[in-house]
């Protein structure tokens, strides 16, 4: 579904992402793991418009991504959320999410003084918005301000709002981080359950918990390239992951 | 998002339509009806204005460069080719539009203060177009003789526009078709977008909002209002000079769209009107006129950030003794 081939970034001769290809299914959660400063963010960055890479190529959905805006780019289904909490703020849950149902249709000008098309749109998005919003778990705090949500909910929130545009793959950029147990393990459950739905996952996560527990397929960066690539026991097992990580971060306790 | 409007809402409603209507029955004099109609050109800049600043996050410091550029169209239209308001008002609107999509290719891309001083500059170079080209424009002198219109169609009455009365209903048809128009738009979908790119640029952008399109949308249907503003304008007083791009006139369209209540097209309206008026009513102070009106703006600043709007929820909230969320 998703191919990303020979991709590589550099900011002024420093490589964030050097040479790195890989595939993602539609129908997998597909994590991608390093410490950091690996490249993680640089390289969601590039699948989603947001960063241009210099050399390499990303094809979704059949077709070459590169160069697109990231509008564009959501809009064939490739939708991602921010490492940094992102949310519509000034917004009530409900409003925010029943945009975020809108912003990938189109909708003229002329249809604002057509009879009937707006109250339609509005219909459509509040019944779009109170389905996400209950899978998500968030119908109780639907009337409240997006920042009045505790960090965890909002956590929640971003997915949910990426959910309203309408993804075939997600892309989710250290979604647990900041989340205590109870919460992760909450989160581990919505992300499986998208995928139960049909839509693929990738994922960024420094939660090796997590990673391992919900991983079809795991990728390795560091320094920029890809080290190693496996379904969650081969990469355990890999010794330059190990060796990757000690004196990192502790991956080798999970 | 409210799909009905309350009883309280309609009622509202319904006697603002009335004392609209029955107005110039009410103050009779010239004078008051000269105010009336300003304060109805002023509300379409205002709410116009609001689709830029309230609802995009753009703040825009030229929005009267686009009234002005809509005024001077009116006006060469009318002396060159006897065109009517009923086509300049909608050249005036397209003139305007088409420089605010032209400006936006340019100044779109940025954000913050670049894009502000940016506005601001573009104004005065619009001022110093119509100070200059003289062979077009008349310069300083400006151009006159604008007339209003006269409505002339087989078998309906006849009616002349040149009697204040008359152009008070005529800018009060106007301005509330405008400001319908621009409601509908900001509680679209469009509007949503709008909303979105104020919220979160980034957020809006990965939700799928092209946001450079969106915000061409509003700095274009904004600048269209104001150009149509212009042309109704320009056949009221008969006159557009290169003071009509003067800054103070964007001021006084940002006080009354932040004081009023950003973001909310009533609130812009309720500003449009109130800071009409209030001016002219405080005449009675004489000397102290100005001084007066800013010490008011300083009051409504402090107490009421949220503008007239934000006041008036405040004080129903209290009297209600429960709190609930604004719909922004």
């Amino acid at each position: 579904m998703l191919e990303a081939m020979d991709v590589s970034v550099s900011f002024g001769g420093v490589h964030a992402v050097r040479a790195v290809s890989f595939r993602a299914e539609g129908r997998d959660i597909t994590s991608v793991v390093g410490p950091n400063g690996a490249g993680k963010t640089t390289l969601f960055n590039v699948l989603t418009g947001f960063q241009k890479p210099n050399i390499g190529n990303v094809v979704f959905a059949d077709r070459s991504i590169v160069g697109l805006k990231p509008s564009g780019i959501a809009a064939l289904g490739l939708v991602r959320t921010f490492q940094k909490t992102e949310v519509f703020k000034g917004l009530t849950v409900e409003r925010a999410v029943e945009i975020g149902t809108t912003c990938g249709r189109d909708f003229p000008m002329w249809q604002t003084v057509w009879p009937g098309a707006i109250g339609r749109a509005r219909e459509t998005a509040r019944n779009e918005a109170r389905r996400i919003l209950q899978r998500c778990v968030l119908e109780d705090v639907a009337g409240e301000p997006c920042a009045a949500l505790s960090y965890g909910e909002q956590r929640i929130l971003e997915i949910a709002l990426a959910l309203a545009a309408r993804p075939r793959l997600l892309m989710l950029d250290e979604p647990a981080s900041g989340l205590n147990p109870t919460e992760a393990r909450r989160l581990g459950d919505l992300i499986t359950s998208i995928r139960a739905d049909g839509v693929g996952v990738i994922l960024i996560e420094h939660n090796m918990q997590l990673v391992m527990r919900i991983s079809d397929s795991i990728i390795v960066l560091h320094h920029g390239e890809k080290i190693a690539e496996g379904t969650p026991s081969v990469i355990a097992r890999d010794q330059r992951v190990v060796d990757a990580y000690l004196g990192g971060s502790g991956f080798a306790a999970a | 998002m409210k799909s009905r409007v309350s009883l309280p809402s309609w009622l509202a409603l319904s006697v603002t339509a009335l004392i609209l209507l029955v107005l110039p029955r009410l103050i009779g004099t010239d004078y008051y009806l000269h105010i009336a109609i300003i304060s109805l050109v002023f509300v379409i800049l205002a709410t116009s204005l609001d689709i830029l600043v309230g609802y995009s996050g753009l703040l825009s410091l030229c929005h009267t460069a686009f009234f002005a550029f809509g005024a001077y169209a009116a006006a060469l239209l009318f002396l060159h080719f006897q065109m009517s308001l009923w086509l300049t008002m909608f050249a005036g609107g397209v003139f305007a539009a088409s420089i605010a999509w032209l400006l936006g290719l340019l100044v779109l891309s940025v954000r913050g203060h670049r894009f502000i001083i940016t506005t601001v500059i573009f104004a005065e170079i619009g001022r110093l177009i119509a100070y200059n080209w003289t062979d077009l424009t008349q310069g300083q002198i400006g151009l006159s003789g604008i007339r209003p219109p006269v409505f002339d169609l087989p078998g309906l009455p006849r009616i002349d526009f040149s009697s204040r009365e008359a152009y008070y209903y005529l800018a009060l048809v106007v301005t509330t078709t405008c400001v319908t128009i621009i409601w509908r738009i900001t509680h679209s979908p469009i509007g949503w977008r709008m909303l979105a790119l104020r919220e979160n640029e980034a957020l809006a952008e990965a939700s799928g909002v092209d946001t450079r399109r969106i915000a061409t949308t509003a700095f274009v249907s904004s600048a269209f209002f104001a150009g149509l503003a212009g042309a109704v304008y320009a056949h009221y007083t008969g006159f557009v000079s290169p003071d009509l791009f003067y800054f103070t006139y964007t001021t006084t369209m940002l006080i009354m769209v932040f004081l009023g209540g950003k973001g909310t097209i009533i609130g812009p309206v309720m500003g449009a009107v109130l800071f009409t008026i209030l001016p002219e009513a405080l005449r009675v102070t004489a000397n102290y006129r100005l001084m007066t009106f800013s010490a008011i703006l300083l009051v409504l600043v402090v107490f009421a950030p949220e503008g007239l709007v934000g006041l008036f929820a405040r004080i129903r909230r209290r009297f209600a003794g429960q709190g609930s969320v604004q719909d922004a």
